[in-house]
């Protein structure tokens, strides 16, 4: 995956990520590195799951694939189109095809302008439509999201939180896109708004052929939403795979903490998500070390593990990527984390 | 992924939003002016007094019976049932003349806020939103305009470019942008950070349509609640340059000018000529002043 | 002896034309050694009745009954200064917001041997020396130098468990931790719940964590409360709880941690508002399984005993528990991963 250099036009490829690289500059000379040499395929009608702690970098992936950030370097390649080469207007038209929907219900939307007019704004921008049409599109957006069509003329302050998330994603899908980011969209909802949302995501997808990028911090979640996953630490991805062989095995020794820290709801499953608990903090990414970044807290590090940078391999049978050269190499097989 | 189910519409529940520890909606602006309303005897009253006097901004001289600037015999005539406020050194009815002044001291007033309003808060809305070096130029020079005191300046300039409407008008309303672009400034500071601005950009909307559409409408209620203390300073401004005669000249109707030409008589017992305009003026301008600052905790109450 | 019980406690809000029943007769106790979970939605009452448990309420509220009794003694006719040397002394709290606990202009080694000094005559030195024990008992490593930290020099998670330590300052019998882990990072949360759990086991003292993250409750409580618009509606221990929950409440939101619908458990409108309680069961305008014929519309339901030391506050408890068994077996996504898979992790790690 790194390191090739032929773009090869990827007919299932939506959205191909190049060594996608961000950095914010903080003054002082110093460097907040949100995203590394970021390498990614996003497939049609498929749900990636991102999943990663604070500092990882999701977030601004999430951006940067939109390019609602710019991205520091690298290629974000949609439909064959680097998008970084675009000019603002033809990004703006773009922008019909690729959207998002937020974590914070309550603050995505306008204070002072009806939800009606909210959801329809990507019409009227995109479309050129007027108030009549774009009146009726309100009501049809809205009954495809389930909520009723007074919602409409509400203010976003009338509305729960759970009601202001259908409305964001009323508003994302009213221009019909093929790519949705969805960040951490119920992060911020009560677990049964929670399950009716990730229901009405998963129903629109089918409907609409939909490809999601479901950005999370909840592993449990985006295993029962995503169809393959990346899991990311500190600006990179250190795993990638499908869901079952992240879930089923995990290779990564960050992965495996993740999953052993997702505290299940069964008294069951106790004894295994209660092991081997990870240690130390969670490093700036502001003074980023020389080799693999999560050497700091990781139990199975060797000196080569200090000095090399970490690339992400093809690890252990076939679609699966590990940023750790003692899996790919097969130094570190799962057998042996038996006697660490 | 295929779905397996429906969603059926009593699912989608409860749109009507409400927080556990207080089931009531948050207060709408409207609201809270209501309440203040009702709570504060302090507009109660300023608020007849500013709605007076806009009334008679419009409709004053025309309800004044007898002529306003034809000199009469009857001169310096004390309060009395003829001339309710007595009559001036040119035999003008003081009364009358009281009443028909606003229709220069606040209609020019209202004009200089109005043009402050807009101006700053375009100015402020512009350069706050999208920043960059012209946003710093603009700044300092408003630190500038704002470090001199107003109404030196206002002197200055309407002795230097005649004593119009027009300028006095433009001096009053440029030397108080600053204000405007400040109040705005903070506000669009703020806001241009928040989730439903980068949401427009989602959409694919530019950034003035942006500015213009979501931000401005959000940011403008401190400056709306500052307007009529403007209101009241300038009235005070205009009132100020008549009264050094760098203003509106004798005779039309004008408190300041007014308090000028009964200023002689006071030393020797005539008062009124001076005093009426003088204790109409100060509850005018202190009316505004009240009133916008009510209106001020009614926004500020977040 | 029982560290703490909590009789019947009653709490009110009153505004000026509305009484809010914030909480309704609830009792609870938690033995020592025993980690007990006080589990609801949002709204349901457990913050206002941790803090009438040590005697606070929020403006408008008002104690309308029942007791509270720490190591044995009535809390109800203590006074404001008595009080003081019970909270902080005999019982302590955690709360969900590290930096608000937190004095944010004072180290926090000095914090935490303020809150020693203020119950024990102790001099400085001894002091430091039990905040610097205390610092390495919660599992910060190179204690001297967090010390002397400032709170926003430190990470959610160090700012928990300086919280913590301060808590556990005065040795306290009881321990209150209210969603102590919310907002700190997945594999923070694990770390911070195992040290506070290590602690608690090994001081012998009694921990009642309230939350409304089933993961927490199912891997780090014995007993568990669930509570719905102030009043106590289903008591369990931990596995019976899991396995055959007897209350909609709890259905809910169990079937709510399964991440995919179960609309025969699902919670219908919105939540129930305490200055409006309905008739019955207070949870019939809401409740898939409310029927008339059991009076679940008229009768206020009391405590019925499903099994020793398993009682729920529902007249259909029998339904519940079911539709549940049906219901809530994780489908084929929902599993977190599979537990067929070989153990993957040291095994000289698991605890017990």
């Amino acid at each position: 995956m790194t390191g090739q250099t032929a773009p090869s036009p990827n007919i299932t490829a939506l959205l191909e990520l190049r060594g996608l690289t961000k950095h914010f500059s903080i003054g002082r000379n110093q460097v907040v590195h949100a995203c590394e040499d970021v390498n990614l395929i996003l497939h049609r009608s498929e749900t990636l799951g991102l999943i990663g702690e604070s500092g990882s970098g999701k977030t601004t992936l999430g951006r940067c694939i939109l390019r609602l950030v710019e991205h520091t370097a690298g290629q974000v390649i949609f439909e064959g189109v680097d998008i970084g080469t675009l000019s603002k207007r033809d990004l703006r038209h773009l922008r019909a095809d690729m959207q998002i929907v937020f974590q914070e219900p309550m603050d995505s939307f306008d204070p002072l302008m009806t939800i009606g007019r909210q959801i329809t704004e990507p019409l009227r921008i995109h479309r050129g439509m007027g108030a009549r049409e774009r009146r009726h599109h309100a009501a049809e957006l809205l009954q495809m999201v389930g909520l009723p069509a007074g919602v409409a003329d509400a203010l976003p302050a009338t509305l729960s939180a759970g009601a202001l998330q259908r409305s964001s994603i009323a508003r994302a899908i009213a221009t019909r896109p093929k790519l949705v980011i969805l960040d951490e969209p119920t992060s911020a909802l009560a677990p049964e708004a929670e399950i009716e949302i990730i229901a009405l995501l998963k129903r629109l997808q089918a409907e609409l052929n939909l490809t999601y990028v479901f950005i999370s911090h909840d592993l449990p979640l985006i295993g029962s939403v995503c169809d393959r996953v990346a899991v990311m630490y500190l600006s990179q991805i250190v795993e990638l795979g499908t869901r079952e062989a992240i879930f089923a095995a995990p290779q990564h020794p960050y992965t495996q903490a993740l999953l052993a820290a997702s505290l299940v709801p069964d008294p069951r499953q106790r004894r295994l998500t209660r092991s081997a608990p990870l240690t130390g903090e969670i490093p700036s990414s502001i003074d980023l070390p020389t080799g693999c970044y999560f050497a700091s807290r990781c139990k199975h590090v060797r000196q080569r593990c200090l000095d090399t940078p970490q690339r992400l391999k093809l690890g252990v049978g076939g679609d699966r990527w590990t940023r750790c050269w003692r899996i790919a190499e097969g130094d570190l097989r799962s057998v042996e984390y038996l006697d660490s | 992924m295929a779905a397996q189910f429906e969603i059926q519409q009593e699912v989608a529940h409860g749109y009507l939003g409400s927080t556990e520890q207080n089931p009531l909606p948050p207060s709408s602006l409207f609201h809270r002016l209501v309440y203040v309303l009702r709570h504060s005897w302090m507009l109660r009253i300023t608020l007849p007094i500013s709605v007076a006097a806009l009334f008679l901004a419009a409709f004053g001289p025309t309800i004044s019976p007898i002529s306003l600037v034809s000199a009469t015999s009857a001169v310096d005539v004390p309060p009395s049932l003829n001339h309710l406020f007595g009559t001036d050194p040119s035999g003008l009815d003081v009364f009358w003349r009281v009443l028909a002044a606003p229709r220069i001291d606040v209609t020019i007033a209202i004009a200089s806020t109005l043009l402050s309003v807009v101006i700053g808060s375009m100015i402020g809305l512009v350069t706050s939103f999208f920043r960059g070096p012209a946003a710093e130029f603009v700044m300092r020079t408003s630190d500038l305009v704002q470090a001199f005191p107003l109404f030196v300046l206002a002197i200055i300039f309407v002795v230097m470019t005649g004593r119009s409407y027009a300028n006095i008008i433009l001096i009053i309303s440029l030397l108080n942008i600053p204000i405007y672009l400040r109040l705005i400034r903070s506000e669009v500071l703020s806001l241009r950070t928040r989730t439903f601005v980068e949401a427009a950009y989602a959409n694919g909307d530019h950034g003035l349509s942006i500015a213009f559409r979501h931000v401005l409408p959000n940011a403008i209620a401190p400056a709306l609640a500052q307007a009529p203390v403007t209101l009241g300073y300038s009235i005070l401004v205009i009132a100020g340059l008549s009264f050094i005669g760098a203003g509106v000249q004798p005779p039309t109707p004008e408190w300041g000018s007014m308090i000028a030409t009964g200023a002689n008589g006071i030393i020797i017992g005539q008062w009124w000529p001076s005093v009426f305009p003088g204790v109409v003026l100060s509850i005018t301008v202190f009316s505004f002043a009240a009133m916008g600052e009510a209106l001020q905790t009614a926004v500020f109450r977040r | 002896m029982i560290p703490l019980l909590v009789q019947g406690l009653s709490i009110e809000y009153r505004a000026s034309q509305t009484v809010n029943k914030a909480v309704n007769a609830v009792s609870f106790s938690v033995d020592s050694g025993e980690v007990v979970g006080l589990v609801g939605e949002s709204g349901s009452g457990k913050s206002t009745a941790i803090l009438g448990v040590l005697g606070l309420t929020r403006r408008g509220g008002y104690i309308t009954g029942g007791d509270v009794l720490i190591e044995g003694r009535s809390t109800t006719h203590l006074r404001e200064e008595e009080w003081r040397q019970v909270r902080g002394a005999r019982i302590g709290l955690i709360t969900q917001n590290p930096r608000a606990s937190l004095n944010p202009v004072m180290r926090v080694g000095p914090q935490i041997m303020k809150v020693y000094q203020a119950h024990n005559k102790a001099d400085n030195s001894e002091a430091r020396a039990r905040a610097l024990s205390l610092l390495r008992a919660v599992g910060i490593n190179d204690p001297e130098r967090r010390f002397f930290a400032f709170p926003h020099e430190l990470s959610g998670g160090m700012a928990q468990r300086a919280v913590i330590a301060m808590a556990l300052s005065c040795s306290p019998r009881v321990l209150i931790a209210d969603e102590p882990t919310s907002g700190l990072d997945v594999t923070i949360r694990a770390q911070v719940l195992d040290d506070l759990r290590r602690v608690v086991s090994s001081s012998g003292s009694s921990l009642l964590l309230v939350t409304q993250d089933l993961g927490i409750v199912a891997n780090y409580c014995d007993r568990v409360y669930m509570m719905h618009v102030g009043e106590i509606v289903e008591e369990a221990g931990v596995d019976a709880f899991f396995n055959t929950p007897a209350h909609p409440a709890t259905a809910a939101l169990m079937a709510a941690h399964l991440k995919e619908l179960r609309p025969r458990l699902a919670l219908r409108g919105f939540p129930i508002d305490g200055r409006r309680l309905p008739s019955g069961c207070w949870l019939h305008p809401r409740c898939p399984f409310a029927e008339a014929a059991d009076g679940c519309f008229e009768r206020h339901p009391p405590p019925y005993e499903v099994e020793p030391g398993h009682w729920s506050r529902c007249h259909r408890y029998r339904e519940v528990i079911a539709v549940g068994q049906d219901q809530l077996q994780p489908g084929e996504q929902d599993r977190g991963f599979s537990s067929d898979a070989p153990d993957l992790l040291p095994s000289h790690h698991v605890e017990n």
